[in-house]
């Protein structure tokens, strides 16, 4: 089985490809802007690099977010444009599953996947060990810090997490006493779980608040 | 993120005979409509699915440019899907793939043009990066095989301009808005007068039951000389009418707002056919041809009072009055499609993969910007 794995969601753009449970190929670039641009030629040159072509590729699977404004819905598209093409199964992947899958398994549990933005906006999931692997263990919990409380945080086990632009928690954190270690993500982990199917999501973009609009109002009375 | 009241539109005319190559797929995501058409050399639009967002966006008085851009990724995979089904093709029967990558809402614009460049790579067939408003200039073409050069009134929601076209890619602006464009002016009026969203059919629907006599409106630029438009100050007078009525009656009447519509239709008519004329003559200075075509094309060509009065203009000036039928008046994929198959036509070794979106395209790149007061230059 040979599977194109695409994210978009943060600052670094990835392409990757596995076959039967190895990574074959992979690149990773630290751009923060400009994906869209990227990575298409991204696969090219990692399809090109595995010796892979389009036809063989049996599985693409794309990260959902949360991430940035525009990237969660750039390795989304490019992923539904390619499976459209080659007829090959598309699958989404969240970026707390990514953090959970390539979080160490001796970590303290439960494991509490964070993703902090702009304006002490914090989402997590929280995973505990199952057979070896981290598993989620609830839905995910959407808070604004400054409105939240000590009690409102994960207490026990390990806090993982990636920072957006703009993200300023500090303060918050020291006051909620969070202590969010940056998530390292692992490519051959991952690979290892989409090969397993243990992760076989929709591609649906996740959005950590809602669309930025106000409601129309009446200008006048009328009759 | 809300999924129901969507519109689906599928506009295939049924083939008259077997459709000749090459065949273009067209994608649309540049605003509020997401869509997906397949077009033939030979003029067939061989299967056309769009979905309107117009029911998101409703309760905000215009489009939202991040739920816009929500929705189109979730719409566009299945739009495209059915526009192949409905051609009874699949994406190695197509010869080239093409997307609207300006100007437009960039959130939308990159969903589109991702996913056709995908394609396109993963196909092996060449990228087509269209000029949304280049879809709407030659929709004459498809519908009508309308000859070059002709004469374009763009009239849509982002747009408002003259043009003398004279081939694919050669675009001469002869005027452009200073400010509003005229669809933009009509949903503003809409807004303000409490009719729904989008505001060309509301304010037209209004118009038919109102006085157009009762309110005087300004035709702003029509003493000028050149093709020039502009429409924030008809929009302020509106204001002003409206807020003399409220304040009067302690409401906005139901036959306020009919009234004011009716003048506002009309003052926009005497506008269009004012400047309309100016690029006439224009046009025929320029050009030696004995029946050209007068092309209405954008979103406020839907509106049949405008339509009514630019074809008597055309009939008067000896043109030929050419305009699409409102599905294809209003945005939608087949013109992304056929402006993608004309270029296509005209160099076949043509791939736009490398190109980017851009959210401002002026079709005439060369025109001079304008400045001044009040004037936000060159739009597009």
């Amino acid at each position: 089985m040979t599977q194109l794995f695409l994210d978009t969601t943060l600052s670094d753009c990835n392409a990757y490809i596995f076959r039967d449970g190895e990574v074959i190929a992979r690149m990773s670039e630290t751009l923060g802007r400009g994906h869209a641009e990227r990575l298409l030629p991204m696969v090219e040159e990692t399809m090109a690099e595995a010796g892979v072509v389009y036809e063989q590729l049996s599985e693409i699977i794309c990260v959902t977010g949360p991430g940035t404004f525009t990237g969660v819905r750039v390795a989304i598209a490019a992923a539904q444009g390619l499976a459209l093409a080659t007829g090959a199964s598309l699958y989404g992947i969240s970026v707390f599953d990514l953090m959970a899958l390539s979080a160490d398994t001796t970590l303290p549990q439960p494991l509490h996947a964070c993703v902090a933005a702009r304006g002490g906006l914090l989402q997590w999931q929280s995973f505990e060990l199952m057979d070896g692997c981290w598993m989620p263990s609830g839905d995910v919990i959407t808070m604004v810090l400054a409105e939240s409380e000590v009690g409102d945080m994960p207490q026990a086990g390990t806090i993982v997490g990636v920072f957006l632009p703009g993200a300023t928690l500090s303060e918050a954190e020291a006051a909620l006493g969070l202590n969010i270690q940056q998530a390292k993500m692992s490519p051959d982990a991952i690979c290892r779980a989409v090969t397993a199917g243990q992760v076989k999501g929709e591609a649906v973009p996740l959005y950590m608040r809602e669309a930025d609009a106000i409601r129309a109002k009446p200008v006048f009375q009328y009759q | 993120m809300s999924k129901t009241n969507q519109n689906t539109n599928c506009a295939a005319s049924s083939p008259r005979h077997s459709p000749k190559r090459p065949f273009v797929l067209g994608i649309e995501t540049s605003c509020d409509e997401t869509a997906a058409a397949i077009v033939s050399a030979d003029r067939q639009i061989l299967s056309h699915a769009l979905i309107s967002q117009i029911d998101e966006h409703i309760e905000f008085g215009g489009v939202v440019p991040e739920i816009a851009a929500r929705s189109h990724i979730t719409y566009l995979p299945w739009l495209v899907q059915k526009a192949l089904d409905e051609a009874s093709m699949d994406v190695g029967d197509l010869d080239a793939i093409a997307a609207t990558t300006g100007p437009g809402l960039v959130g939308g614009l990159m969903v589109g043009m991702l996913t056709a460049k995908a394609m396109a790579q993963a196909s092996d067939k060449p990228f087509i990066a269209v000029n949304h408003l280049e879809g709407h200039a030659l929709t004459a073409r498809l519908i009508d095989d309308t000859a070059f050069p002709f004469l374009l009134l763009l009239v849509s929601g982002g747009h408002c301009q003259l043009l003398e076209v004279s081939g694919v890619g050669l675009y001469n602006r002869l005027g452009t808005t200073i400010d509003d464009a005229v669809g933009e002016a009509f949903d503003k009026t809409a807004k303000l007068l409490g009719l729904d969203y989008p505001g060309g059919p509301a304010v037209e629907k209004a118009a038919a039951l109102g006085n157009p006599r009762r309110f005087k409106l300004p035709r702003p630029l029509t003493s000028k000389a050149g093709c020039n438009f502009s429409f924030s100050g008809l929009k302020t007078a509106v204001r002003r009418i409206a807020e003399d009525c409220a304040n009067k009656r302690g409401a906005l009447y139901r036959e306020d707002v009919a009234d004011i519509c009716a003048a506002f239709q009309v003052a926009v008519g005497d506008c269009l056919i004012d400047r309309t004329t100016h690029a006439i003559m224009q046009f025929r200075e320029n050009h030696d041809e004995p029946l050209p075509a007068l092309v209405v094309a954008g979103g406020v060509a839907a509106n049949q009072y405008l339509r009514g009065r630019l074809s008597t203009l055309a009939r008067e000036q000896n043109f030929k009055f050419v305009t699409p039928p409102v599905p294809l008046c209003t945005d939608n994929a087949a013109m992304i499609a056929w402006a993608g198959l004309e270029r296509f036509a005209i160099d076949p070794k043509l791939n736009d993969k490398d190109i980017a979106c851009r959210p401002r395209w002026p079709l005439d790149s060369h025109a001079k910007g304008l400045s001044g007061s009040g004037k936000k230059g060159a739009k597009a």
